[in-house]
Formats: C-alpha cells, structure tokens, sequence
C-alpha cells in the first residue's frame, strides 16, 4: 500500500525520494481513514435525530454548550404556564402552603372605592350592601363545593380560590399589566379597540355591535371553526377578572331590561369563573359635537345610564369604573380630537383609559 | 445599406424580445402595498396598525403558512380596513383568501344593525389575491384601491 521500499542498490537521492512518498502515501491514508470515520459518526448522529425528533440546532447546541442552558429556560418557562401537579397528601411530608400568594398587589397606592362611598338619598350605604364576609358563607373551597384538582389553570395571579367578594367593597389599588393576563373583556366596538390598540393582555370578547340582549347568541368570538358566542366560548374557571363594557348600544331602550339582563349576564359569569372579580365599566362620554347633534347618543343618557351602572355594581357586588372620568374634558364630553365619529376613542389616546385600569384594580390578599 | 438597417432593426427586436422574456416579475411588497393603501385612499376613520396576534382575533387564519402580514384598522366607527398577507404557499394564501371573504359577511352583519351606511363599503370591498400574497381593502374608493394593488403588482 505505501509503494515499494527502499533497496540496497539505490542511490540516497532515490532512498530518500521513495521514503517521501511512502510517508505523504502514509499520511493520506490516515487522512482519508479520519475523514470516513468522521462521516459516518455525523451520519450516525443525524438518524439518531431524526429518531428523537431533534433537530440539528440542538445537535450544534450540545456542541457548544448551551443545550443545558436551553433546556432549563424552557423548563423555567413551562412550570411559570403550567399548572404544578399537587402531591398527594401525605402527613408525614412537609409540603408547606398549597396556596399560591397573590401576585400583583399595589405598592401601598390606593384609591378609595367611589362604589363604597354611599350617597344621600337614603340608599343603603356599600357597607351595609356588602356585609362582613360571613355573610357570604363561603371561606373555603370545601364550603363553597368546588372542586379544584380539575380544570384549573395555574398563572401568575391565580390563587387556588379566593372569594371575589371577600370584604367587598375594597379599595382599587396600582397593578402592572401582568394582573390583567388572566382577565377577560367582554363587550361593543369600543372595548374592542381599547384591546387592539392598548397593548393590553388579556382575552377580548369584544365586537361592533355587541348588544347586551343577545350575549348568548351573538357569535363574536373567533375560534378555528368559525365565530361564536360568548356562551359557547367560556372556558370554566380560566379568568379571575371580568371587565364588562356594554351599554352604548343599548341606550335608547329599556332601562329596565338592559339592568336586568346585565344582571343575568353577572350571574352567569360567576357560575363560569367562580374566581373572578366583576368590574363593570362606565359609558365613555361622547363629543360635545356628537352630543348635541344626536338624541340618544349623548352625554346627558351617558352620564343617566352611568348612574344605573354604579347602582347595579353595588347591588352585584362588583366594581364601577368610571373611565370617562379621565377622558372627560372639563365640560365632561369627550375632547373632539379624540374621536373622528364623537364616539370611538382613536387608536393614540387608549393609553388613557389603560393607566385608569391600571390604577384601579381589586387586590385579594 | 438597407440589409444593415434590417439588421439592425432584427437584433434590436430580438434583444427587446429576450430580455422581456427574461424580465421576471417583481414579488409583491405587502408592507409597502399595505402603506399605500392606507396613504392613497381618503377613509372616514383613522386607520391604525395591529399586529399579526392581534389580528388573529378578527380573521380565522386557521393553519395558513404566513409570511408576511400588515394590518390597518378602523378606530370601530367604521368597517374600513386594509389587510395584506404573504403566504408560503398557493394553499395558504387561498386560505387567507377565504378568511378575507369571512370577514366580509360577518362585518356585513355586525354593521348592518349598527352603522347601515357601512354595508355600501362593505359590499364594495376588494379582496385580491396576486400570486401568494392576498389583499383586502375596504373603503370607499375600491377603484382607486383595486389601481394600487395592481400597480404594486406589476
């Protein structure tokens, strides 16, 4: 393989030659042998990859050191999302607390509740509404019958149960945006563009045209197999907020009826999301323009609808957010460069309307 | 002296001929096509951008290979929109082309109890689909939007 080797009868010129090429011969030998095995042991690599449904990058990534590192990332990040599997209770381990500390809590910034603050024509003031907590009868998950080892999702902000009534009327406290990862939107167009364009997160169930009276059959959310109500769209127990914003496209009807079916539409939710807190928003004022030009759309029937709102809020044991109190101008419409139609707030000022919700948010500790 | 002329004329047709054949058709830039239909249609509303995610919540993708996407929407006055996809595929951009169409009806029925006037724009909307990427415009001016994509697509 390497040639003939050198012989007596040759020069040392012609040794020394041969002996070079048996060495270079030699040295390509080695070469091409490293290079097979080199080939083969990538071509070994890549089947077991396929096999494991890896892909190259994590090959290059366990090459370089990172594959680890990856890998604890996504662990991190999967036990933030998913619910941690409970222990089986054992008397003999000490497990601590099974309930998660709320998150999100203010940073001793609160507003006083304006549902809490009783008026003076003989309504009953919130506290006396609101009653000490025994009255709601419901301490523990064991009272109130839940079941919690399925369908609960685990978040940030999630306790195991906690009653959304407990010691109602709190006072509204500063949150980040993180308290509003579990919370649901329902509502009209206008909710709808505060979800498009507030970066706010959350779930929206919000559409133009959403009306009150058809919550359960107006197909509004948008699933893989086409539009559906809400009703049809809710999972159970996901949401420990609801922030509900209808009532502009119901002004010109029925007072009594829009009240009644909020009502049922509350009672509902709660059923669905035993977890959450309600809120329900005010009416966003409209333009001075829109206001004086239209005979049910204006500020007069804002501001009266407004009124039955924070009553029904008392009464359902949810909380009023007035909105409009920072949008308003000082003549209490809706600056007109805020809205090309009167009504619908440009994508530019929903930043208002976020850092109300922001500061006025319900901490359950 | 007339044979050149002829010749000449013969190799100027036939460089004009091979090099139109050998043109190729400048892909479609949805971003830009997106801007333009946003800047050079007069809408009643003032149209903002949202992301993909966001837009998920309106049209029904499903398992569209999308590349690109850009969306203008209304403040919610109006059905006014522009949307401009890029798919990988022929499959994926029929896909978004009947999520476009979706869009319309259920548009068409959230706007005919709420705003009627809408319903004109509405069933004058131009869907387009130009080789993988798929437009929707609706606005008052579908002519004008319809020259756009068209332009931007030569």
């Amino acid at each position: 393989m390497l040639g003939p080797a050198p012989s007596g009868d040759m020069t040392e010129e012609e040794r020394a030659l041969i002996e070079r090429r048996r060495l270079v011969r030699l040295v390509s030998v080695v070469l091409v042998l490293l290079c097979t095995v080199f080939l083969a042991v990538m071509a070994g690599c890549m089947i077991a990859l396929w096999d494991t449904g890896k892909s190259s990058n994590d090959l290059f990534a366990v090459i370089n050191g990172t594959y680890v590192y990856a890998r604890t990332q996504d662990e991190l990040e999967r036990r933030v999302t998913e619910p941690e599997e409970t222990p089986a209770e054992d008397p003999s381990e000490d497990e601590g607390s099974s309930q998660e500390e709320p998150e999100g809590e203010g940073d001793g910034l609160s507003v006083v509740n304006e549902v809490a603050a009783g008026d003076g024509d003989g309504e009953k003031p919130a506290e006396e509404i609101a009653g000490d907590n025994s009255e709601s009868g419901i301490a523990s998950v064991e009272d109130a019958g839940y079941n919690t080892e399925a369908g609960l999702i685990s978040g940030p902000n999630i306790n195991v149960y906690v009653d959304p009534n407990v010691n109602y009327p709190l006072p509204f406290s500063e949150v980040d945006e993180s308290y509003f990862e579990d919370a649901l939107f329902i509502g009209d167009s206008r909710l709808q563009g505060f979800g498009m364009y507030s970066g706010m997160p959350g779930t929206f169930y919000a559409a133009t045209g959403f009306q009150l009276s058809r919550y359960d059959s107006m197909e509004v959310v948008v699933t893989d197999s086409g539009k559906v109500p809400i009703t049809q769209a809710m999972p159970y127990d996901s949401f420990t907020k609801i922030y509900i914003k209808v009532g502009l496209n119901e002004m010109g009807g029925n007072e009594n009826a829009f009240l009644s079916k909020y009502a049922e539409l509350i009672t509902w939710l709660r059923e669905c999301e035993p977890r959450a807190i309600i809120y329900i928003h005010g009416l966003l004022p409209v333009t001075a323009s829109k206001s004086s030009s239209d005979k049910v759309h204006n500020n007069t029937n804002v501001n009266a609808r407004n009124e039955s709102l924070k009553k029904l809020a008392m009464e359902q044991r949810a909380y009023y957010l007035d909105v409009g109190s920072a949008l308003a101008g000082a003549d209490g419409s809706l600056p007109a460069e805020m809205a090309a139609d009167g009504i619908h707030l440009k994508a530019q000022y929903m930043d208002i309307w976020k850092q109300y919700l922001l500061s006025h948010a319900i901490v359950i500790e | 002296m007339k044979r050149n002329i002829v010749r000449g004329l013969t190799a100027v047709l036939a460089l004009l001929f091979i090099t139109g054949c050998g043109v190729k058709k400048a892909d479609i830039e949805p971003g830009a096509l997106a801007d333009a239909l946003k800047d050079g249609i007069a809408y009643k509303d003032e149209l903002a951008p949202i992301d993909k995610e966001l837009a998920g919540r309106f049209y029904s993708f499903g398992d569209a290979d999308i590349e690109e996407a850009y969306f203008y929407e209304s403040s919610g006055a109006t059905a006014e929109e522009v949307a401009v996809v890029k798919c990988a595929s022929d499959d994926g951009a029929k896909t978004v082309e009947e999520a476009f169409n979706r869009r319309i009806e259920e548009q068409k029925e959230s706007f005919k109890d709420y705003v009627p006037a809408e319903l004109d724009k509405l069933n004058s909307a131009v869907v387009m689909r130009k080789g993988k990427c798929v437009i929707l415009s609706v606005s008052d001016e579908p002519d004008k939007a319809g020259k756009i994509i068209n332009s931007a697509a030569k």
